[in-house]
């Protein structure tokens, strides 16, 4: 099976027990991810996109969470199988994380410069004044102006921009393989996610790294990904490469998607947005059969009953759905 | 926009000359030692039944500017007219009164709703508030506001934690619907919502603008979603109103740099739209002690020696398309 993949989730399923209830976070779900590409993760809140990044970076808090099933093959090895001292040298180093708030996610009693040392450390080995050296070439390599000055500050003296080119100089100061960036430009302004943006998009072409992009921006995905997996209710329903999947949207959800949000310069001729019906499940009662049946538009009988499985459309373009069954 | 004031039918809401400084302290005796200019002279006149769209980035003013038409905040110097009178010198009885037709809803269903009232009672504070005092009249109108935002009659004893977020931001809704209000100023009232949810409560402000001929001051970070919305649109960037336009002419033809900027920057939704972006540099500057001159200079790529020493008015440059920019129309990547 090792052909040139560099991530390959496999059935993945990641429940949480919570009041007795076992709830089905991540459902058997299968990604994967060659090297040098950009897979984007859209969804909704709770449709499980965070969970399947937390389960790749072993950081899915056990209990009330546990993997239930699948794998995880990263670079050749299944990372579920890893004990928690080689995940340990693995995350950070090889697979690293950007998040979504900059500010809760880097320690406020630490200089930025000490925190990303403390990385770089971490993973190999240098002399203190090797450190600082490759903290400032990683500062600028994210575009800080200043690096020698900026090093001492503390998250607190930065703009929300700042702090997450500190988060990007952080998680590509070990030069990783694969990068899984939550959600990291949702906090901010437009003209700074801009920025951001065209910033990882560079770092990836110098640095041939993968990244895994999570975000609920259908905008943002069609400039930074080329396959795109949309999930639901803790199943991928929809997953193509990202032209087929804005041209040819095929899962009643996806469709549903594209067409609500408003697009700059449409104007007046959009005077009603499309709107998908209902809100999205709780984990804690979902429906039988397809778990999109109850808001769908072209639900069957049949879709309230069995759940569809993955159909293969060809060109790499899967949808669960039985209406392409 | 002076010229603004001779048309026959006066504004529902004008702003003249608006400016809000809040006091920053420090020192031993925590005197003021700075203010943060967060609205720094804003003319804006909103029209009967129209929705007026006001976008900018955080900390450029938009959200004090409304508050300010509220009066939860006092202006620090300038005047707001509501149907032509000022209404800075209200009392406070006066000023309760007025609030029957100016209403907000805000940005997060989560705390903008008391966690142990039901809906009944935080949909009929409002009506409470302003006089409807019996219980069963009371619930009549309630009942009928859940219904034209879109819950039903089971929700009623219900409280905010057994809602979505939509559901909650339908009750905002419902809260600010309450009394029949003239504007209703939607401060964020979609951005923390899952896009197939911000969609419908878009749909039901639009519908129920048609349905009651409410006029909307439509405050937003998110372009798209503003212009969708609005009628008009108003650009802020660091307590200025830079442009204002139709938002259709806002759209194709911006004139203002920070403008052009703001548009490219928004990501859209389609791949094949190679983006021909023009990023800016850096980030907003503090408005603390916001740039000498035109604010936008020290990110704007087409500034001159003058625009750092000078401020640029709000000029009409073309009919009903305001800019405040010294090389309006000569500047840019449209031109």
């Amino acid at each position: 099976m090792a052909n040139n993949l560099l991530l390959e989730i496999r059935n993945l399923k990641t429940y949480f027990e919570i009041r007795g209830a076992l709830l089905k976070a991540v459902d058997d779900v299968s990604l994967s991810l060659e090297p040098g590409q950009t897979l984007g993760l859209v969804g909704e809140s709770g449709c499980g996109k965070s969970v399947t990044a937390s389960s790749v970076m072993g950081l899915v808090p056990i209990p009330p969470g546990k993997i239930a099933g699948g794998k995880i093959i990263f670079d050749g090895v299944d990372l579920l199988t890893l004990s928690e001292s080689r995940m340990k040298k693995i995350r950070g180093n090889q697979i690293s994380m950007i998040f979504q708030e900059p500010m809760t996610s880097l320690n406020p009693v630490f200089t930025v410069g000490d925190q990303v040392g403390e990385v770089i450390r971490l993973h190999q080995r240098h002399s203190r004044r090797e450190t600082r050296h490759l903290v400032i070439k990683a500062f600028r390599q994210v575009g800080i102006p200043a690096p020698e000055s900026r090093i001492k500050e503390y998250p607190h003296q930065m703009s929300g921009g700042m702090r997450q080119r500190v988060m990007i100089a952080m998680a590509l100061a070990c030069h990783p393989k694969l990068m899984i960036a939550d959600e990291p430009t949702t906090a901010l302004d437009v003209t700074i996610q801009a920025q951001i943006l065209e910033l990882m998009n560079k770092l990836k072409k110098e640095t041939a790294a993968s990244i895994m992009f999570i975000t609920h921006d259908l905008g943002v995905i069609a400039e930074m990904a080329q396959r795109v997996a949309v999930m639901y209710a803790g199943k991928v329903v929809e997953e193509a490469d990202v032209e087929t999947l804005f041209e040819d949207p095929k899962h009643p959800y996806t469709v549903g998607l594209l067409g609500s949000i408003p697009v700059l310069g449409r104007g007046k001729k959009q005077r009603r947005l499309q709107t998908i019906s209902g809100v999205v499940p709780s984990l804690f009662n979902l429906p039988e059969g397809c778990l999109f049946s109850e808001r769908c538009s072209e639900a069957r009988q049949e879709c309230g009953r069995v759940a569809p499985q993955l159909v293969d459309l060809g060109n790499g373009h899967i949808v669960r759905c039985h209406n392409y069954g | 926009m002076g010229s603004a004031n001779k048309k026959p039918n006066t504004p529902l809401l004008e702003l003249q000359d608006i400016v809000k400084h809040f006091p920053v302290t420090g020192g031993m005796f925590l005197r003021q030692i700075a203010s943060v200019r967060a609205v720094d002279g804003v003319n804006l006149e909103i029209r009967e039944g129209e929705t007026l769209g006001l976008v900018g980035e955080s900390g450029c003013g938009k959200s004090t500017l409304g508050r300010l038409i509220l009066r939860l905040e006092e202006p620090t110097s300038g005047d707001i007219l509501f149907r032509g009178e000022s209404i800075l010198g209200y009392d406070k009885g006066q000023m309760r009164a007025l609030r029957r037709e100016m209403q907000i809803i805000f940005q997060d269903p989560f705390s903008s709703l008391n966690p142990r009232k039901n809906v009944a009672h935080i949909i009929g504070e409002p009506l409470y508030v302003h006089g409807t005092t019996k219980r069963r009249e009371r619930e009549k109108k309630v009942l009928r506001l859940l219904e034209v935002v879109g819950l039903k009659k089971e929700h009623m004893r219900r409280y905010p934690h057994q809602f979505s977020g939509g559901q909650r931001q339908r009750i905002g809704v419902a809260r600010a619907l309450a009394l029949n209000p003239k504007l209703v100023i939607c401060d964020e009232a979609v951005s923390a919502l899952d896009v197939s949810i911000q969609a419908q409560v878009i749909n039901l402000l639009q519908d129920l603008q048609e349905e009651f001929g409410l006029t909307y001051l439509f405050i937003s970070h998110d372009l798209s979603v503003v212009e969708h919305i609005s009628n008009r649109i108003a650009v802020m960037y660091l307590g200025k109103v830079v442009e204002l336009a139709d938002s259709d002419t806002l759209y194709k033809d911006p004139i203002h740099p920070y403008t052009q900027a703001l548009l490219s920057a928004a990501p859209v939704p389609d791949p094949k739209r190679m983006s021909k972006r023009t990023t800016l540099i850096g980030d907003v500057p503090s408005p603390i002690n916001p740039p000498l001159g035109c604010r936008f200079h020290t990110r704007c790529p087409f500034a001159r020696d003058t625009c750092s020493r000078e401020a640029p008015q709000l000029n009409e440059v073309q009919e009903n398309h305001f800019v405040a920019c010294f090389f309006a129309g000569s500047v840019g990547i449209k031109s």
